[in-house]
């Protein structure tokens, strides 16, 4: 049987998985960012309650 | 107050956590490539093939470390829940539940990788074998964490419901770990051990041991930079958040 499908399908997993994992913090940290500077934006328009 | 404890208190602190874990996840994320790219390199490339196994034995290089890994990651996440649970620590119900995503992802990889093992070598990509089955519910209960987590309005309620469900869990780690002793597997039997005799050669130890350093700086790396997310939307009203969101960093002085 040749090993070389199920080798390259394992290593495959491996990269796709923690760079899916990674992303979510990294691109998440910025929409948080973003967020919450609108936020503070909108609320500094609005001027003191 | 001895330096420990005023190491914890400064470290409990949210903005000096997300300034010092920020340091910390570049270098972390810099030496899991380093370890990993040479684990990968000697794995992959200088390894021999197994006389058994034959080349199949390379996707052991990633298997074995994610096995590490999810236990690893489910070990770190039920103790900050107790932390949690006990003295309702922010930082630690923060780092417990982002122990869940990061967990369940080395947890997918060692079952398919392990599948993926398993065809060339058993002629199966699955049995319901204690160690396979340990695993799969070790899956379901990362699943399980994070549903928890995500079903309750209110994040720190949702953490302390999913820390109860960690804990209760955490009973199913000493099975996995035992499942190879306890039951007739067909999984095989630990190769690599802390205390006494490792039955595996040298050229295939150090590629293993450098994959289970790689995976192990990308677990806290990961785990950090998402404490850090977290910790940006449950202090999103604070100072020194809307400082960090306006300019760039975050005032500590101010904070403290």
């Amino acid at each position: 049987m040749n090993h070389a499908p199920f080798i390259i399908a394992s290593y495959a997993v491996f990269f796709l998985v923690l760079a899916i994992d990674l992303a979510a913090p990294l691109l998440g940290r910025r929409r948080t960012l973003e967020r919450i500077r609108a936020q503070y934006k909108r609320a500094q328009r609005r001027g003191p309650a | 107050m001895n330096r420990l404890t005023l190491w914890f208190h400064r470290m409990g602190s949210p903005p000096t956590f997300y300034r010092i874990a920020g340091t910390w996840l570049a270098w972390l994320f810099a030496l899991s490539a380093v370890t990993g790219a040479a684990g990968l390199y000697l794995g992959l490339v200088e390894a021999p093939a197994d006389y058994l196994q034959g080349e199949s034995v390379r996707i052991l290089y990633i298997h074995v470390p994610c096995a590490w890994m999810s236990l690893f990651a489910y070990g770190v996440m039920a103790v900050n829940g107790f932390i949690a649970l006990v003295w309702r620590i922010k930082l630690s119900e923060i780092l417990a539940m982002s122990c869940a995503p990061i967990g369940a992802a080395f947890t997918l990889i060692t079952l398919v990788t392990g599948a993926l093992w398993g065809r060339p070598t058993w002629g199966t990509y699955w049995v319901w074998d204690a160690r396979l089955t340990s695993e799969l519910v070790l899956l379901f209960l990362y699943f399980g964490v994070i549903g928890l987590y995500h079903a309750s309005e209110d994040p720190r309620t949702g953490a302390r419901a999913a820390s109860l469900l960690a804990l209760v869990g955490i009973v199913n780690i000493p099975i996995i770990h035992f499942s190879v002793k306890w039951w007739n597997t067909l999984h095989q039997g630990e190769s690599v051990r802390l205390i006494g005799p490792t039955s595996i050669d040298i050229s295939m130890l150090v590629p293993l041991l450098l994959m289970a350093v790689a995976t192990k700086c990308y677990f806290v790396a990961a785990l950090l930079a998402r404490a850090r997310v977290a910790l940006l939307e449950l202090e999103s009203g604070k100072d020194w958040v809307r400082a960090l969101a306006m300019k760039g960093e975050p005032r500590i002085e101010a904070a403290a």
